[in-house]
């Protein structure tokens, strides 16, 4: 496996394939083999007949050729499924997507035009907002020191890079977009192709910045090709030879040229997490995103946070805890199941019908102080319930806050499949709005790796099995968790999101818990304790 | 093969190595390594003394200086690792390990050499969880709360030695691995240190992540120090291997600091000290999880879609090997980057991280990044670079103590002679470090050539007036001062618990 690797790059295509595979063929002949050829624009054109031969297999495509999605709706037809080959050697990528070739080097892409600033949906050829945080996210994953990728193809240009002391870019205002800009400066690619009507752009490398300390990151060369085989002798294939960032040292990423410039975007979309709150100003036809619209709830928000009734710190007394199974107090019409250290209950002002609790019986603050027969038997309800929930069809989130707690309590709500995309966005929104810092951990860790035995935290475990880990501070919203899944975009049931707003009858819970148990039996482990456990 | 192993050292190198060689004389034996499980205080001027986390009365020089400037010579190799009282300046120019002083090795952040055919890992810094997942973001100049956090352990460290698949022999670290206690003679020690009982009984005492280490290398000997007393446990792994666990007091008469191991004969090899091969490459493919940032962040695991498991394949070890003519250290890699003693400079709080020639070395030939260079570039700061052939020009700036070794030295610092001299010094000979101890120390003062007034000032005030300052006296009366009464002189009687 060589250290770097070799691709080429086109701009639109436009159905001359003759002209681009002949003129890959000679300079495969010149400079050795390539492994990818990558085609940031559009692939077909109005005339495709020149495709026939390679499709028949009189001619050969001679490097692997990506394409990616379509932005004309008339070339929407030519296209095949994601991931197959359009003709042999020629594969479909998508529309949107990150992909790792064999060398290690990322590339992400997301192609089309963008509904919200075209002001129209063209079925197959245009982008959401959402589409945008999704490649966002799709990168970030699991990485726990994020570099930036290798590549990043799009359609559109990121409104802001024709800006340049030197040398003026031609562009149409249509091409240019806000929503890439925000892409851009969160994923930081070293190289970001695009195609162009007309003219090759090779704008000098400007230098990204961090979110944190206002540190350097990698820097980013954007490069537009012009069309294949265009008139004017425009560049219109751009080879390099590239090291994957992730093998190469820091210290290499953060050496300045002496072109380098600062960031030609708006340093305020580093800080927006969402790229979906564009507001069109008529005036210039420009673009900006409102940073105020988060306060429209602001106020609402924080009333409901505010001042609540449990001020000071309670000694704690095994009697007076509403939990411990073992206290007078529990209400104990609302277990559901007992297992040998944990039990099922309904809450008091349930989000949903479904919205249970899991309690350990033994009086434990957190999951993080409590023993580990505990923990492997809240693990071992966690996934019984998953499989409850699913049976449903629908997802859950389980979140626990340790933040003025005295018996741990991990609740669990289920979701509509619908929402999972949303989920993680609406929490990391909900948090800036409380200024609360939230971390994404990646699926596999556990809480007590992160958090001290006894140091107050909110946790949540997303469908997805990313857990949302926050640090709290005081004037931590008690009603976070409640906040975010009643919210519009999830269960919509804003007033449900304190619970004592929504307390329900004797009767009703009697019912619900009964509905609940007969639901549950199937899949009940606790049922069979005498054998050892099946499930 | 035999092994000497030191607890604490807090600086006290003159004291160590003279318990040593009497041990060497009294028992006839030749000991071929030491070993020191952290507090070293390689402090080499008085800058390093800001540099260290301990309140201004304790700052105070010791002996390490001796062996950095050449006026000593450390007479057994020496592998050390880093613990909460450091010159963290100095000891993050070698975040990879490598020479503080001629035959002085420091094992780095985290690290593991090889002795002969003995494999030695360890790692450095003291656990506190609140900095654990935090990237490597310290740099000179420290604030108050970066000057403790520099030293704390991190999670990168810990994840690159729990790479390791090859059989390592001896383990150090500077606190105890937490749960320790429960493998050795629990109430003796809560006899003798009752205010550990609250953390012994709630499992709070000691290191997490070197319990996870402790148990995953299962390592023949594990050693450790910090807490200032003698403690000895046997571990018991699953699969039946042992590891015996020793932690040592600090360098004071009449407690057990020095332990001496030794080692079946299987272990000699070329006694020489070497880079261990499956080490460079967990550093060289753990690279890109460096993070400099002051954020948390977390290793891969399984779960995500990136690689986790970064043991190196017999591929990527060959590829070390073949990037790696030698893999012996020698010590003429050793170079110095910081003016030697001088104790009438003032203290002045290290500002510039400088780039060691030793750590470029590393980082060029394995293509990763030194963590300090990288918070330098991401700041967009610069580094100092010392280049090693070249003329110091700190020796300019306080020429005093290389002047002294080849006498009769007073020099200006308009002088080029003075860098001529400081080269020299570069390179140890037996007669240099011989001149340097013989050398009455009166005589070289009274033949002052026609040097400044200023610097013959300075000189003789150091010299003459050993009741003012003690650090001064021991400048020049150390061959005398071994016969003196050990305990008189104990300026680090601190501790941190």
């Amino acid at each position: 496996m060589s250290e770097k690797q070799k691709t080429l790059v086109c701009g639109d295509v436009n159905g001359n394939f003759n002209i681009l595979f002949s003129r890959v063929d000679s300079i495969v002949k010149k400079s050795g083999s390539f492994e990818l050829l990558l085609c940031v624009g559009n692939f077909f054109g109005s005339d495709n007949s020149q495709l026939d031969a390679y499709r028949m297999g009189t001619r050969k495509v001679p490097v692997t050729t990506y394409v990616f999605g379509p932005s004309n709706s008339e070339h929407v037809p030519y296209y095949c499924d994601e991931g197959s080959e359009i003709v042999p050697n020629v594969i479909y990528m998508g529309r949107r997507g990150i992909f790792t070739t064999s060398s290690d080097v990322k590339i992400a892409y997301l192609t089309g035009l963008s509904r919200r600033e075209l002001g129209k949906d063209i079925q197959n050829c245009t982008f959401e907002p959402s589409d945008c945080s999704a490649v966002r996210d799709a990168c970030f994953r699991a990485q726990s020191e994020y570099r930036g990728v290798d590549m990043l193809i799009t359609t559109l240009w990121p409104a802001g890079i024709q800006e340049d002391d030197c040398q003026k870019a031609e562009v149409e205002p249509e091409r240019l977009s806000d929503l890439i800009s925000w892409l851009s400066i969160h994923v930081k690619p070293r190289y970001h192709f695009a195609p162009s009507s007309e003219k090759y752009f090779e704008r000098q490398p400007y230098r990204n910045q961090s979110v944190h300390q206002d540190y350097k990151e990698c820097a980013t060369r954007f490069i537009a090709l012009a069309p294949v085989g265009n008139k004017t002798k425009e560049k219109w294939i751009y080879a390099c030879s590239l090291q994957p960032i992730t093998k190469m040292r820091m210290t290499d990423l953060l050496q300045s040229t002496t072109d380098e410039t600062a960031c030609p975007y708006n340093p305020d979309l580093l800080n927006q997490h969402q790229p979906g709150k564009v507001v069109r100003v008529s005036g210039n036809g420009q673009f900006f995103f409102n940073m105020d619209a988060a306060d429209d709830d602001h106020g609402k928000r924080k009333r409901k946070g505010g001042d609540n009734p449990e001020r000071k710190r309670k000694e704690f007394d095994p009697d007076t805890c509403w939990f411990c199974l073992s206290s007078p107090t529990v209400e104990k019409h609302l277990v559901i199941s007992v297992g040998s250290h944990c039990y099922l209950a309904l809450p008091k002002g349930p989000l949903t019908p479904l919205h249970v609790l899991i309690l350990p019986i033994a009086h434990h603050q957190s999951v993080t102080k409590a023993p580990d027969e505990v923990v492997d038997e809240i693990d071992k309800f966690k996934e019984t319930l998953k499989k409850f929930y699913a049976s449903m069809d629908k997802l859950v989130v389980f979140f626990e806050r340790n933040y003025r707690t005295s018996h741990m309590q991990i609740q669990c709500v289920p979701v509509p499949p619908a929402c999972s995309d949303q989920l993680l966005e609406v929490f990391q929104d909900e948090a800036g709005l409380h200024s609360v810092s939230l971390e994404v951990l990646p699926p596999y860790t556990r809480v007590s790796q992160v958090a001290l035995a006894g140091a107050p935290y909110f946790h949540a475990e997303l469908p997805t099995a990313d857990q949302l880990y926050v640090r709290t501070r005081q004037h931590f919203p008690l009603q976070f968790g409640r906040d975010v899944l009643s919210s519009p975009p999830i269960l919509n049931c804003e007033d449900k999101a304190d619970w004592r707003q929504c307390l329900l009858s004797r009767e009703e819970e009697d019912s619900l818990v009964a509905v609940f148990r007969e639901k549950f039996k199937p899949f009940d482990f606790t049922a069979d304790t005498s054998d050892s456990d099946s499930d | 093969m035999k092994i000497a192993v030191e607890g604490c050292a807090h600086g006290e190198l003159d004291k160590i190595y003279e318990c040593v060689e009497t041990l060497q004389e009294r028992e006839n034996i030749k000991i071929d390594l030491l070993i020191c499980c952290g507090d070293f205080q390689s402090v080499r001027n008085n800058d390093d003394l800001r540099a260290m986390a301990v309140p201004e009365k304790y700052q105070n020089i010791c002996t390490f200086y001796k062996y950095y400037s050449g006026e000593k010579m450390a007479p057994v190799l020496t592998i050390f690792i880093g613990g909460n009282h450091e010159a963290s300046n100095y000891l993050q120019e070698l975040p990879y390990g490598g020479w503080v002083a001629p035959n002085i090795y420091y094992l780095g952040r985290a690290g593991v050499v090889r002795f002969g055919n003995l494999r030695i890992g360890g790692l450095s810094g003291i656990y506190k969880g609140h900095d654990y997942l935090q990237g490597l973001w310290e740099c000179p100049p420290y604030t108050q709360s970066s000057l403790r956090s520099v030293y704390h352990i991190r999670a990168l460290d810990v994840y690159r030695l729990s790479q390791i698949r090859e059989k390592v022999q001896v383990m150090l670290s500077h606190d105890w691995p937490r749960g320790i206690t429960s493998y050795g003679d629990k109430n003796n020690l809560l006899r003798r240190k009752p205010f550990l009982r609250e953390d012994i009984e709630s499992n709070q005492l000691g290191s997490p992540p070197a319990e996870k280490l402790l148990n995953t290398l299962k390592p023949q000997y594990w050693f450790a120090a910090h807490l200032h007393c003698q403690f000895a446990a046997l571990v018991k792994h699953e699969n039946d291997e042992e590891t015996k666990f020793l932690a040592l007091d600090k360098c004071l008469p009449k407690r057990r600091h020095l332990q001496i191991l030794d080692l079946p004969s299987d272990y000699d090899g070329d006694k020489l000290l070497k880079y261990d091969v499956e080490w460079l490459a967990v550093l060289k493919n753990t690279n890109h999880l460096l993070s400099v940032k002051n954020i948390n962040c977390h290793m891969p695991g399984p779960g995500g879609n990136e690689r986790y498991d970064f043991t190196p394949t017999f591929d990527e070890k060959q590829a070390i090997e073949k990037t790696f003519e030698k893999l012996t250290i020698s010590n003429d890699m050793f170079v110095k980057t910081a003016p030697i003693y001088n104790p009438s400079t003032p203290k002045r709080i290290p500002t510039e991280p400088i780039n060691n020639p030793q750590t470029l070395y590393l980082c060029e030939n394995l293509g990763i990044d030194d963590p300090i260079q990288v918070v330098m570039a991401r700041s967009g700061r610069s580094m100092k670079t010392i280049v090693a052939d070249s003329n110091n020009v700190e020796v300019e700036v306080t020429p005093i103590k290389c002047a002294k070794l080849t006498l009769p030295a007073p020099v200006t610092p308009s002088e080029n002679n003075s860098q001529e001299i400081s080269q020299e010094n570069s390179v140890f000979t037996p007669e240099n470090s011989f001149l340097s101890e013989s050398g009455n120390n009166t005589s070289d003062c009274t033949t002052p050539p026609s040097a400044t007034k200023k610097i013959f000032k300075r000189r003789n005030l150091a010299l003459y007036t050993p009741e003012e300052n003690e650090q001064v006296s021991e400048t020049s009366k150390s061959p005398m001062d071994s016969g003196s009464p050990r305990s008189s002189k104990l300026p680090c009687r601190y501790n941190e618990l």
